[in-house]
């Protein structure tokens, strides 16, 4: 991958920028504002989203004069970036169908194959050994609520 | 007198057979993240908060701060034996700790932490007894405007004493505390920001928000480098203090716990922040300051005192005032609303037994830790060579069955992704996502005080101006805002970090 780099204060303003908006914009639209004495529930959410949405705007225009502070993006571990959430998602997924056993196991797998230079068979074997650990102490020591073997498999 | 029968109730809870039980386990689980880097007390908490929901109020605390003290043990033992700081509150101890291991007295350089940590967490735990009742006092007298002003002032001085750009660090404040209202407004019982969810009507998780920023976040950036870590297998041997070294630690040692103490108190502060002063401080005043960065015992005496003092005293606005004044003392307030007890200055009348078995644990987890470590020294270092494939996916396995466990549902796991790319993110941008976990924890507090204001006032904002509490409050914050902008101090302040 090439070296992008990217100016971390302009990027950040941004993000502000869109955060403060969107709750600014939102409670504007669809919440009451009410008075200074009686303050709706949109009051709160309205004020403090635009001030993050002024600090958004000077952060990023901060970033823009100085320049100072780059993000290399080659240095992002994508692979963790895509696999960790997939693999979250996958577990919440299974957990009702399919039980916690096989749900850990798809997202130890997950996390592990998230690390560079893992051998597949290792992954598995961390998997296994890992989802036992955690059904030992979750479901066992615990005594935690959740089910071992889910809906789909009784 | 008061203080004696408080402690006499505080003894009673804290010495019950499960409390020790779970002392114990919080100060050995501390320890153990305190001496693997790459795993920190913050994310340890955040991943345990679930398993708490099932136990009683007061051990579920107790075992949260044992991990947060432990963990300043653990970080002094890698810092001294390797030059690896376990965490960054023992980053100053590298200097002169490593430096002693090197000379063949790492042994006296354990000691000396351990007793100096001993004694600083003794003479905090009697600080802690001693003003954590009438400041409790000062604070049932505040009005609605109050409140808010000292919330206000709180959130001010974290930003101000944390490191990196102010500005920054006061946006991540109010991103905060617009996702702590996410919700239902509590006036009219509106939905509200809630994108149309229903898993959003109760709120951000607020598990989900503290281990996907802290615990997950964390772990994605140390992906970015793969590490090799080289363990060195030194013989640790003679750990006894001649009478000379015993005789060099006790001065540094009152003035390490005695700067600790105050810092730790400020929101912000802690333990990180009192370490690096200790050691500046001790560098200026010690008999010995030319043997400082060369292994001089009073190098490693100074900064661990501190911050064993710095950790426990940012207890104290903590459980008086409901004010957290850094991210773990966020997870505290927020196991302790999880567990329906709200925080405010009425914990100490509502609650007496869980405030000072806190309070009393502290002392008798501090007790386990020097029994503990002195002589599992070796132990502990071994843990150093677990693979870091094990601890990724360790952490990523506990954390979805804790939050599972919790919500029972799979919006949690969008949330928690969520949080972790976002707390990723905003870590690469060089945004410390711990003022976003104070305004997170402050949000629905705030709001509240604002609006009770507002109606006392019917409407009149100078309220805040004529309440001389809050007046005061408010001056305090916009003095601290002015003077961390001029220049000449902003320079310091840089200088002051970047010396890590």
């Amino acid at each position: 991958m090439q070296n992008i780099k990217l100016n971390a204060d302009i990027a950040a303003g941004i993000l502000f920028i869109l955060f403060g908006g969107w709750f600014c914009a939102s409670s504007l639209l669809s919440l009451s504002f009410g008075s200074a004495f009686r303050m709706g529930p949109g009051f709160f959410p309205t004020v403090v989203g635009g001030l993050l949405l002024v600090f958004g705007v000077v952060i990023a225009i901060n970033g823009w004069i100085a320049k100072n502070g780059t993000v290399d993006l080659a240095a992002v571990p994508w692979r963790a970036v895509v696999l960790f959430p997939v693999g979250l998602i996958l577990f919440g997924l299974a957990m009702r169908p399919l039980g916690m056993g096989i749900a850990l196991l798809v997202l130890c797998f997950c996390s592990s194959m998230a690390v560079k230079g893992l051998k597949p068979g290792y992954a598995v074997l961390l998997s296994l050994a890992v989802t036992a650990v955690c059904v030992a102490v979750f479901s066992f020591a615990l005594g935690l609520n959740l089910p071992l073997i889910g809906d789909w498999l009784r | 007198m008061d203080i004696i029968s408080n402690l006499a109730l505080g003894f009673s809870v804290a010495l019950a057979w499960h409390n020790i039980f779970f002392c114990f386990v919080g100060v050995l689980a501390g320890t153990l993240v305190g001496v693997l880097p790459g795993v920190g007390p913050l994310a340890t908490i955040a991943i345990l908060l679930p398993i708490t929901f099932s136990m009683q109020p007061d051990s579920a605390l107790i075992m949260l701060a044992g991990i947060y003290y432990g963990a300043q043990y653990g970080g002094s033992t890698t810092a001294i034996l390797l030059n690896l700081p376990g965490e960054a509150s023992s980053a100053i101890t590298t200097l002169d700790g490593y430096q002693m291991a090197r000379k063949g007295r790492a042994g006296p350089a354990l000691a000396t932490a351990a007793l100096s940590s001993f004694f600083a967490g003794t003479v905090a735990t009697v600080i802690i007894a001693l003003f954590a009742a009438p400041l409790t006092q000062v604070a049932m007298a505040f009005r609605p405007p109050s409140y808010f002003s000292m919330m206000v002032l709180g959130l001010i001085a974290s930003v101000v004493l944390a490191q990196g750009s102010i500005l920054k660090a006061i946006a991540m404040v109010l991103l905060g505390l617009l996702l702590g209202i996410i919700g239902t407004d509590i006036y009219t019982g509106t939905a509200r920001l809630n994108l149309g969810t229903l898993e959003l009507a109760d709120g951000v998780d607020f598990v989900a928000l503290a281990i996907g920023l802290f615990g997950i976040a964390e772990i994605l950036r140390n992906l970015e480098s793969s590490q090799t870590r080289e363990v060195l297998t030194n013989k640790v041997k003679g750990l006894w203090l001649s009478l000379t070294d015993f005789k060099r630690i006790i001065m540094p040692s009152i003035r390490g716990t005695a700067i600790g103490s105050a810092l730790g108190i400020l929101p912000g502060g802690g333990a990180m922040l009192a370490s690096f002063a200790a050691y500046i401080i001790e560098k200026r005043v010690s008999v010995n300051r030319a043997e400082m960065g060369e292994g001089a015992i009073e190098g490693v005496a100074a900064p661990e005192s501190a911050n064993n003092a710095g950790s426990q005293t940012a207890f104290i606005p903590m459980l008086t005032l409901g004010l957290p004044s850094n991210a773990v003392m966020a997870l505290m307030i927020g196991a302790m609303i999880i567990q329906g007890i709200q925080p405010g200055p009425d914990i100490i009348l509502k609650q007496p037994g869980m405030f000072w078995g806190l309070i009393v644990s502290m002392w008798i987890g501090n007790l386990m830790l020097v029994l503990l470590n002195l002589p599992l020294i070796g132990l502990w270092v071994r843990f150093l060579t677990v693979p870091y494939p094990i601890l990724v996916v360790s952490v990523m396995a506990f954390s979805a069955v804790g939050i599972y466990s919790a919500s029972g549902t799979l919006f949690s796991m969008y949330e928690l992704s969520f949080f972790a790319l976002l707390g990723y993110v905003f870590m690469r941008l060089g945004c410390e996502p711990a003022p976003l976990t104070l305004g997170f924890i402050l949000g629905p507090m705030m709001e509240e005080q604002l609006r009770r204001s507002m109606l006392m006032s019917r409407g009149d904002p100078t309220v805040f101006f004529t309440e001389p509490i809050s007046l005061g409050f408010l001056i305090v914050a916009a003095a601290a805002l002015v003077l961390i902008s001029a220049p000449a101090i902003a320079r310091k302040r840089e200088e002051a970090f970047s010396e890590e």
